[in-house]
């Protein structure tokens, strides 16, 4: 009997609650929008790092895949040098980013401004790298001031002895 | 009857009961929601006298109350406390009208002449009508056996129009023009103790902007005055709306609103977008009584919501390290432009404040508000709301998209 007396008071709940819902005019208006934004793949700018031992170390995003450098052989490219041995180099950087195998090339060539490169350079990225390269800037090693530096060494070593 | 088939009468009567009960409550609450003008309460009133009184059951809040008060003389009249002034002349005869939005309760009217002679007085209450009604009014004068209520001409397709005329005769009355519906029809015939006159009331419900009069057409002539008030009403269906309009006004689907294209970058950057622009304009229409209402915008899917290009996403509502640790989203709602259509102002409406999301603190920025001042059967269009997207460092490329719900609501 109470089950029969619940079906009623439900019928009734259903059909008072259709009729706010269906008749009172809506408060509330709500409509749907997207936003939408494209983010592009990286310029494939890379950084080049000269470790003044007559290698050069291309830096470039991961994004970019696999990277064919520019021909060392090339006169003149922007050399950004460093003293920061490629692997302490590599820890510095972001994860997304690789370091080319090193290419031999004569360090004797000054930095020479004007010069059209094959790539675009790093500095249109904004990259921190560079930066960082650039507060690592110490004089280049020069082997021939080592020689003599050792050959001194040497002798002082024999004077000292003979001594 | 066994006590079986008794349960099943007992069963089925109450489902009856309660289902008929539903309906009837239904209807109430679909009258009540229903907001073309309706005559809720009217009286009248008439004696050789200075001052008439009607007394009705208590007006109901934000109804329209008029009182039109006639006099066969050269009489001026006292406008009622609360009342504001629709039209008021003197001469011979002479009325006026008066109007006020009921604060609720009202039950006592009073007309106040400055001659005391024959008077007549008439009150009606109204539904369904603006708070602020944008009162227009007509009159005309005559010696003749029909009077006019002169003409008005609506500004808005939804009104009430009232007329009223007195006649300083008695005379019989076979109807009014244009489709008007009598509503008081009195007077004295006899002439005595004041001289003979009658006065009457009619009213027509419109939804069609434009030039309305109406004439009582009578037997006998005498001097008359007449006068018409147009009153706003609200719409059958009236609508606190929400959408996006293009440049001509014509509704257009909510669009993929795009920011600019960005590169993927060695540090986190912002990317500078635009809400509503001249052919993407949101628009709020408000046709209720209610001025207030308040629009927002969220993320459709909360809090946990991410810009997601399928595969990688990023946030729109992290605020750690100004955005940058993963992203957040900014709106400078308060930099927008907000723009009335002609006749409506933007009184009482105003931009919201500049906001970034953060989940949990800020999970809905508010574009725009009305107070209790705005202008209702209004609408504002909404441009130009600067967006700002921090994307972290890094990021993968992609087409990214982040859903997002605009929201009125009725305050």
């Amino acid at each position: 009997m109470k089950l029969n007396l619940l079906k009623p008071i439900a019928v009734f709940m259903i059909i008072f609650t259709s009729s706010f819902v269906l008749l009172f005019p809506s408060s509330t208006k709500a409509i749907s929008g997207t936003l939408r934004q494209q983010i592009l793949p990286l310029n494939c700018v890379f950084q080049t790092i000269n470790v003044g031992t007559g290698l050069l170390y291309y830096v470039t995003p991961e994004e970019c895949g696999v990277i064919v450098p520019p021909n060392p052989a090339q006169p003149n490219p922007d050399i950004t040098q460093g003293t920061t041995p490629p692997a302490q180099q590599n820890e510095q950087l972001p994860a997304p980013f690789r370091i080319l195998s090193p290419y031999n090339i004569s360090t004797q060539n000054r930095i020479t401004t004007g010069y059209t490169y094959p790539w675009q350079p790093l500095a249109n990225a904004g990259s921190a790298i560079i930066q960082e390269a650039k507060q690592s800037d110490s004089p280049p090693n020069s082997p021939p001031v080592a020689g003599i530096l050792a050959v001194a060494a040497i002798l002082l070593i024999i004077i000292i002895i003979i001594l | 009857m066994n006590d079986y088939r008794l349960r099943i009468v007992i069963h089925r009567t109450l489902t009856l009961s309660v289902f008929i009960i539903a309906l009837l409550l239904s209807f109430l609450t679909s009258s009540q929601a229903s907001a073309a003008p309706t005559l809720v309460r009217q009286g009248s009133n008439f004696a050789v006298t200075n001052n008439l009184n009607i007394t009705l059951t208590g007006a109901t809040t934000d109804n329209l109350l008029v009182i039109i008060c006639s006099s066969g003389a050269n009489s001026t009249f006292s406008t009622p406390s609360g009342f504001q002034t629709a039209i008021n002349q003197s001469g011979i005869p002479s009325q006026a009208i008066f109007y006020k939005i009921a604060t609720g309760g009202e039950t006592s009217y009073t007309c106040t002449f400055s001659a005391n002679t024959n008077s007549a007085m008439q009150v009606y209450e109204y539904s369904g009508i603006y708070r602020t009604p944008m009162v227009l009014t007509g009159s005309a004068t005559g010696n003749s056996t029909s009077p006019s209520s002169g003409s008005t001409t609506t500004a808005y397709p939804n009104a009430l129009l009232l007329a009223s005329f007195i006649l300083n005769t008695g005379s019989s009355f076979t109807g009014w023009s244009n489709s008007f519906s009598q509503l008081v029809l009195n007077g004295v015939t006899n002439g005595n103790p004041g001289g003979r006159y009658m006065f009457g009331g009619a009213d027509l419900k419109v939804t069609v902007a434009g030039t309305y009069s109406t004439v009582a057409s009578g037997s006998t002539a005498s001097d008359w005055r007449g006068q018409i008030a147009s009153f706003k009403a609200i719409p059958t269906n009236p609508q606190l709306g929400l959408g996006f309009v293009d440049g001509s006004g014509a509704s257009i689907p909510p669009p993929t609103i795009s920011l600019p294209t960005q590169t993927t970058g060695f540090n986190c950057q912002a990317s500078n977008g635009t809400l509503g622009t001249s052919s993407q304009r949101i628009r709020v229409t408000n046709t209720t009584n209610t001025p207030a209402w308040s629009l927002g915008i969220a993320a459709t899917n909360g809090v946990s919501s991410t810009w997601s290009d399928g595969s990688s996403t990023y946030t729109y509502n992290n605020p750690a390290n100004a955005g940058c640790t993963s992203g957040q989203l900014s709106i400078n709602a308060a930099s927008g432009t907000i723009t009335p259509t002609a006749g409506c102002t933007n009184t009482g409406v105003s931009l919201g404040s500049n906001s970034a999301y953060s989940s949990g603190v800020v999970n809905s920025i508010t574009l725009a508000s009305a107070s209790g001042l705005a202008a209702v059967d209004c609408v504002w269009d909404i441009t130009d709301i600067p967006l700002i997207q921090q994307i972290p460092a890094e990021q993968s490329p992609g087409t990214y998209s982040l859903p997002l719900t605009l929201t009125v609501v009725a305050n």
